[in-house]
């Protein structure tokens, strides 16, 4: 085998990993996303019923809440590091977590409906957006900066003690 | 300049909880507002709340211990804003709250 067909193969190969890697990692994202937009309906539901029911004290029902607000934005903070990206912005769920679980009238009821689609329509094309809307270049400067920053400068540092010793033996 | 760093879990209670301590108990968040942030607000020039250990602050703790300054201590917006910082390095909607919480004192008290 020569050189050359090696180094096909090697590239074969690697695109292929590269392309298995990619797809396995954007199922799982897409897998832990839909669990968050299913928390995220499950709080505002349990917060619905709760409010309508009316017969648990109001301190309990606000600890039990941010409980579950808390546990939603760690799984965001779990999906943006499984992402490398700030994929979703936890900031959304501050409305969540600011409201006055002592309100039960129609009117925080209806507020918290349209909280709860705000929250999973800024997940759904956040998503849309990261995945769909940019390039793969985009993507991959987004995720790999750090790294590609690294690379560079170790580079540049390398090509600069390469000319530095050319230029020293001459 | 003078700074003072309180840490809620530490220097207060490990679950902060409620509003008033009747009926909500002695972690509630006008006990801490009185004992902690008003004397340090009072005697030092810079004040930083580490929120840290403790995951589930509820908005009647956050309201009646921050928003509480504005309108139960009797400090200013300016003076709050200039003062104060908090911090939580987890779960940043809870910093967000508090703005929120402070700038409504705000508001209510204009």
């Amino acid at each position: 085998m020569s050189y050359g067909q090696i180094f096909i193969a090697l590239l074969g190969w690697s695109l292929l990993f590269y392309l298995s890697n990619r797809t396995l990692r954007r199922t799982e994202i897409s897998r832990l996303k839909d669990r968050l937009v299913d928390k995220v309906d499950g709080v505002t539901e349990w917060l619905a019923n709760e409010l309508h029911l009316n017969d648990r004290p109001p301190l309990l029902t606000e600890s039990t809440h941010a409980a579950k607000v808390t546990q939603i934005e760690l799984k965001i903070r779990q999906i943006n590091h499984y992402t490398n990206a700030e994929l979703i912005n936890s900031d959304c769920l501050t409305p969540l977590r600011d409201l006055d679980v002592s309100k039960t009238d129609s009117a925080a009821l209806d507020n918290l409906s349209e909280l709860s689609a705000d929250i999973i329509e800024h997940i759904e094309i956040s998503y849309d957006n990261f995945f769909f809307k940019k390039s793969i270049l985009a993507r991959f400067w987004i995720t790999r900066k750090d790294e590609t920053k690294g690379a560079t400068i170790a580079l540049a540092f390398l090509v600069l003690i390469f000319y530095t010793m050319s230029f020293i033996w001459g | 300049m003078t700074t003072k760093t309180i840490n809620v879990v530490k220097d207060f209670r490990e679950k902060p909880y409620g509003r008033t301590p009747i009926p909500d108990g002695d972690g509630c968040g006008e006990y801490f507002r009185e004992l902690h942030l008003v004397p340090a607000l009072r005697e030092y020039d810079k004040v930083h709340v580490n929120l840290n250990g403790y995951n589930r602050y509820g908005r009647s703790f956050l309201d009646e211990a921050f928003g509480g300054l504005i309108r139960e201590s009797g400090f200013s917006g300016k003076e709050v804003k200039e003062k104060l910082t908090y911090s939580h390095d987890l779960v940043k909607t809870i910093e967000k709250v508090i703005t929120e919480r402070i700038n409504a004192a705000i508001k209510d008290c204009e």
